[in-house]
């Protein structure tokens, strides 16, 4: 595996291989979470975060997934101030994206 | 029963008036009064200014922009000697045992308020690396150690800038004794905190930490243990190899570093992040030792040896290699990727810390060698602004040195002091003369004359 340094300064998504992810960034943690909805693929990245705060709704059929349950689909991600890295496969392409070209 | 005000909007946190009450008697002590001198002469004398001391210290929680904060300094001071209560020191000749203060200093009430307050001393000084630093998404034994030989391998390929710092100082030696002074107050009692995981029964791993532990205490060979490396290598330098001796000259940022190690340690239940941040620690020692080394070489030639340096950059890649491949990995195996985040959380809080304790030092060399100009500065400044405060001071009162979060005009109107910027500066300022203290850096005065009267104006 490869651990690769991102500047993530005016990035929201992140696309490893062909998958994307979205960032969430809170007081005490920036997440890396699938765009995909699990269920019929539908934009995760547009849903509501639920009330409390522990889940993202997907917009399509309103399906609630627990964030910790996402993040464990996520890449493993260390950030410290303004500095973001990842760890992904060793012949894996992992790029910052500024939007998701597929909702143009 | 609470305590009556609240003190921080962003703390919705009260705090008890039992803790008020433990940190008023804590700060109380002989150990933390008003000294006569700016060097302790006994391991049991650490001058802390109580008169600063306020609740703000357990019942809010410092951000990551109040570093320079004189409360800062205050709460690593208490919380050093919080943590150093739970350590034996006794002085070395020609200095007598005080049996008094002795007995005080490890008085059992006074430990006892110390134990108290610790968790909130603990919460104020470290919670704000919570926000700085974020672990977050999926982790296994290959994405850690992808994320960790990139971390290292990046310290080894870049140069040194405390090699840099301290041979281009307008006064090398005095920078690299300032550097001592900084690592004095760590190395003395070296490895103490990590005595803290060797006892109790954690298997194999409790062997493994006690091999690292037996390296740093010299295999039970005084002369080869690193405090007594350390001691030499002062000693070398002209300077003082006691304990704590220049206590009040430690920045916020060097305690930061000691404490560190003694919470997560004192703290079993983080003792991963304990292991990641003693990772760190080891596999990098072993690389800028080096870089150490070889600094002292330029600026002293022969007449320093290097020992401490050059053992560390020789058994520090030993260490390193032990907690990696004998304790971390091992562990991840058995116990499963969850202790993961903990691991990299201490890995990489240690290394914000010391970037930060760096910084601060490479600040603080930077502001000796630029007195003179900050003295110029200071008669520029003089009569800009009204004073926020003018104080009169008797003959030998002496100010503990201390920060402020901003930069400061100080300026003498009557009388002369001695204006104290590190143990190898100072400078006389007599009436009408002053300087412009940066935020953050250390100083401290004492006054020469009958009385001295001075004014601090906020710039």
């Amino acid at each position: 595996m490869k651990a690769i340094r991102l500047n993530l300064t005016d990035a929201n998504y992140v696309a490893v291989e062909d998958t994307t992810y979205f960032l969430k960034r809170h007081t005490y943690s920036t997440q890396l979470l699938p765009t995909t909805c699990p269920h019929r693929g539908g934009p995760l990245h547009m849903g509501e975060t639920s009330g409390d705060g522990q889940s993202v709704i997907c917009p399509w059929h309103d399906n609630a997934y627990k964030v910790c349950n996402l993040e464990k689909k996520s890449p493993p991600t260390v950030r410290v101030r303004n500095q973001f890295s990842t760890v992904v496969g060793d012949t894996q392409r992992c790029v910052p994206l500024l939007k998701l070209s597929r909702y143009d | 029963m609470l305590w009556t005000t609240k003190l921080s909007d962003d703390a919705p946190h009260f705090a008890l008036s039992s803790d008020a009450e433990a940190l008023t008697h804590y700060g109380d002590a002989p150990a933390f009064a008003q000294p006569r001198s700016f060097y302790t002469n006994s391991p049991f004398q650490r001058p802390s200014r109580p008169q600063d001391i306020s609740d703000v210290i357990i019942s809010t929680r410092l951000t990551s922009d109040q570093l320079s904060d004189s409360q800062h300094l205050l709460a690593q001071r208490l919380l050093l000697n919080i943590y150093e209560q739970d350590l034996v020191f006794l002085p070395k000749p020609p200095m007598e045992l005080d049996l008094k203060a002795f007995k005080q200093f490890y008085d059992p009430e006074h430990a006892a308020s110390g134990k108290k307050i610790r968790p909130l001393l603990e919460q104020y000084l470290y919670d704000w690396l919570k926000q700085e630093v974020h672990i977050n998404g999926s982790w296994c034994l290959d994405s850690f150690v992808a994320h960790t030989d990139k971390v290292l391998e990046e310290v080894a390929q870049s140069e040194s800038r405390l090699h840099q710092v301290l041979t281009t100082s307008r006064n090398p030696e005095r920078a690299a004794r300032f550097f001592m002074t900084q690592c004095a107050g760590d190395f003395l009692s070296e490895a103490s905190a990590m005595a803290r995981n060797v006892l109790g029964n954690c298997g194999v791993y409790t062997s493994e930490l006690f091999k690292i532990l037996i390296d740093e205490y010299g295999y039970g060979v005084d002369k080869k243990k690193h405090s007594t490396i350390f001691e030499d290598m002062l000693k070398d330098m002209g300077m003082s190899h006691h304990v704590h001796h220049y206590w009040q000259f430690y920045t916020a940022g060097s305690l930061s570093l000691t404490n560190y190690f003694h919470y997560v340690s004192a703290n079993h239940g983080e003792l991963f992040r304990y292991i990641g941040a003693m990772y760190y620690t080891e596999a990098t020692l072993a690389l800028t030792t080096k870089h150490q080394s070889s600094a002292i070489k330029t600026i002293f030639g022969d007449s320093v040896s290097t020992d401490y340096f050059d053992e560390h950059s020789h058994i520090d890649v030993h260490h390193g290699r032990m907690a990696l491949q004998r304790l971390i990995l091992p562990m991840i195996k058995q116990f499963g990727s969850k202790i993961i985040p903990d691991l990299v959380r201490g890995f990489e809080e240690f290394r914000l810390l010391q970037d930060i304790a760096d910084e601060e030092l490479y600040a603080h060399i930077k502001w000796h060698d630029e007195l003179d100009e900050h003295r110029a500065l200071a008669a520029a400044h003089h009569g800009q602004k009204p004073v926020d405060l003018r104080i009169t001071e008797a003959e030998h009162e002496l100010s503990v040195p201390h920060t402020h979060p901003n930069d400061e005009l100080f300026w003498v109107e009557t009388g002369e002091l001695d204006f104290v910027a590190s143990p190898e500066l100072s400078v006389r300022l007599k009436a009408g003369e002053g300087v412009v203290i940066p935020k953050g850096m250390l100083h401290g005065t004492r006054v020469v004359s009958p009385s001295c009267t001075y004014t601090v104006t906020a710039l």
